[in-house]
């Protein structure tokens, strides 16, 4: 089984990575494929509480890296969506222990049992980000509609373009899609946030999924649910959407290149309209 | 028991001491021309102050000297001694002046800095062309070449080159052209929105852009002294 890494990284703090990953990932598994998460902010363990299974991890990352336990012990199974399972990170180890051998040790053992593996990266660019988006294959970038998080999108990707194992072996480069999170339409119409069009023209990446502010997300967070797994809330239809999409466009293997913003968003758009998100393609319509 | 005693001057214990000091010395520039000719400054020179220079130690700049006026050396050397100077060391330019002033029993100055062969060919090699776009933090130097990126640069990148800078897209970093001292280097830029640009070292942050030219496609380039924006054609 060869799995696909996706790696979930911003630069920036806060703006949605850890419930991208929950939710991205919840999605994937959703449509039948098996998923793992990965958590890789160690020491700031994060994605256990978003996923709800806190209670349940026994041993992390470091223990199956150690060899103190096998991989089938370290990872938890969700309850509620089949075929998704977490794997923890300690919150108790020095970052410095995450070593690329540790990390490639991991991730042979996780390729031979899922479909996607997505790695939730922590903020910044140190150890624990470029350790995070080293074995990647397909990076999500998520930004904010405001300028620090666009500038450290940029600067992450400059990143990913130098340092993750296909750059560094000269495979082909990781196919980036950026997720803009916290969206408000009102606000980018009155001027205080940055339209979807400044976005682009600035990170000129394939824009996967734009998902609105909303109270649910934070909602979702706190019962430790995944966003995505309500279908009924803005959130959960835009992450829902965004496996839909992120599955097409991998599927028929469309090139990356860095097309122009309104054909990224055409793109988008045609995946929106399969699923018939009615509420969603009336508000996006007009930013296309 | 160690008694620490001030450093004692040259005695008969140690006959020698090499010192580093800094004296001050009176430098005599020669120009490029016949010995009869110097005889004629030096004695309109000296005309009033005869004594005042005699047993004077005098350092020969004959920097001014081209290899074809080596031979001319030893006799202006002998000259000045005639007229009580007394050459102790010089400074020049050429292989052949320095060998026959070294000849005429002169020391060498030592030099503060490397001498630079300003003559130097200007090396110039292929393009450097860049496909993806520029992203924050990245720096790129395109070493005796142009640059040429075929896409835009994001706030916060660096673009640096010894030639000139092309940027087929937004230029929305700093552009450094011209790096090895080339006055004649261009920045061009489809859509210009840089943070800082510089031709030959003299540099312009965005705060002191002429107006006009924000998002506008842009060639700037160094005329009298100061950089120039114009349009690109």
């Amino acid at each position: 089984m060869s799995a696909t890494v996706i790696t979930v990284t911003s630069g920036k703090g806060g703006v949605g990575k850890t419930t991208t990953t929950a939710a991205f990932g919840a999605a994937l598994a959703l449509e039948g494929h098996r998923v793992c998460v990965v958590d890789f902010d160690m020491g700031l363990r994060n994605l256990d509480l978003v996923m709800g299974v806190e209670k349940r991890v026994v041993y992390d990352f470091l223990h199956v890296a150690h060899g103190t336990a096998n991989l089938s012990q370290a990872l938890v199974r969700d309850k509620r969506v089949p075929n998704l399972f977490l794997l923890a990170t300690s919150q108790t180890a020095d970052k410095e222990e995450l070593t690329h051998e540790a990390i490639d040790h991991v991730m042979n053992l996780l390729r031979g049992e899922f479909d996607y593996i997505l790695c939730d990266s922590p903020a910044g660019i140190e150890h624990g980000a470029m350790m995070a988006l080293h074995h990647a294959d397909h990076a999500i970038v998520v930004c904010n509609p405001e300028m620090t998080s666009v500038r450290d999108a940029d600067r992450i990707m400059g990143y990913i373009a130098a340092r993750s194992r296909r750059a560094q072996a000269g495979l082909s480069p990781v196919r980036e899609h950026l997720v803009v999170t916290r969206y408000s339409e009102e606000r980018v119409r009155k001027g205080e946030m940055l339209s979807l069009e400044t976005i682009q023209d600035i990170l000129v990446m394939p824009l996967l999924a734009v998902v609105p502010e909303s109270d649910s997300v934070l909602r979702s967070s706190n019962a430790g649910r995944p966003a995505s797994l309500d279908g009924k809330t803005d959130a959960g239809r835009a992450y829902r959407a965004a496996a839909k999409s992120f599955l097409a466009e991998t599927r028929h293997g469309i090139a990356q290149s860095y097309r122009a913003p309104q054909m990224a968003g055409a793109g988008f758009l045609s995946a929106l309209t399969e699923t018939a998100q009615r509420g969603l393609l009336r508000r996006l319509f007009r930013h296309a | 028991m160690t008694i620490s005693m001030p450093r004692p001057a040259a005695s008969t214990d140690t006959p020698l001491r090499l010192r580093g000091k800094v004296h001050p010395f009176l430098t005599v520039e020669i120009a490029d021309v016949a010995v009869q000719e110097l005889d004629k400054a030096l004695t309109a020179r000296l005309a009033s102050t005869a004594g005042l220079f005699r047993h004077t130690p005098a350092i020969l700049d004959l920097t001014a000297l081209p290899a074809s006026s080596a031979p001319r050396v030893a006799d202006a050397v002998a000259l000045l001694r005639q007229r009580g100077l007394v050459p102790a060391a010089f400074k020049a330019n050429s292989a052949e002046v320095e060998q026959a002033a070294l000849a005429s029993g002169l020391g060498r100055v030592m030099e503060a800095e490397p001498r630079q062969n300003l003559s130097a060919e200007r090396i110039r090699r292929p393009p450097v062309i860049v496909s993806e776009p520029v992203r924050s933090g990245q720096r790129i130097y395109a070493a005796e070449a142009d640059l040429i990126v075929l896409h835009s640069v994001s706030p916060g990148a660096q673009l640096l080159a010894d030639g000139c800078i092309h940027v087929y897209g937004t230029l929305r970093g700093s552009a450094s052209a011209g790096l090895g001292d080339d006055a004649s280097a261009r920045i061009f830029a489809k859509i210009f929105d840089a943070e800082l640009v510089s031709i030959a070292g003299l540099y312009l942050g965005a705060d002191d852009f002429p107006a006009g030219w924000a998002k506008r496609p842009a060639q700037i380039s160094l005329a009298d002294g100061a950089l120039r924006f114009g349009p690109l054609p």
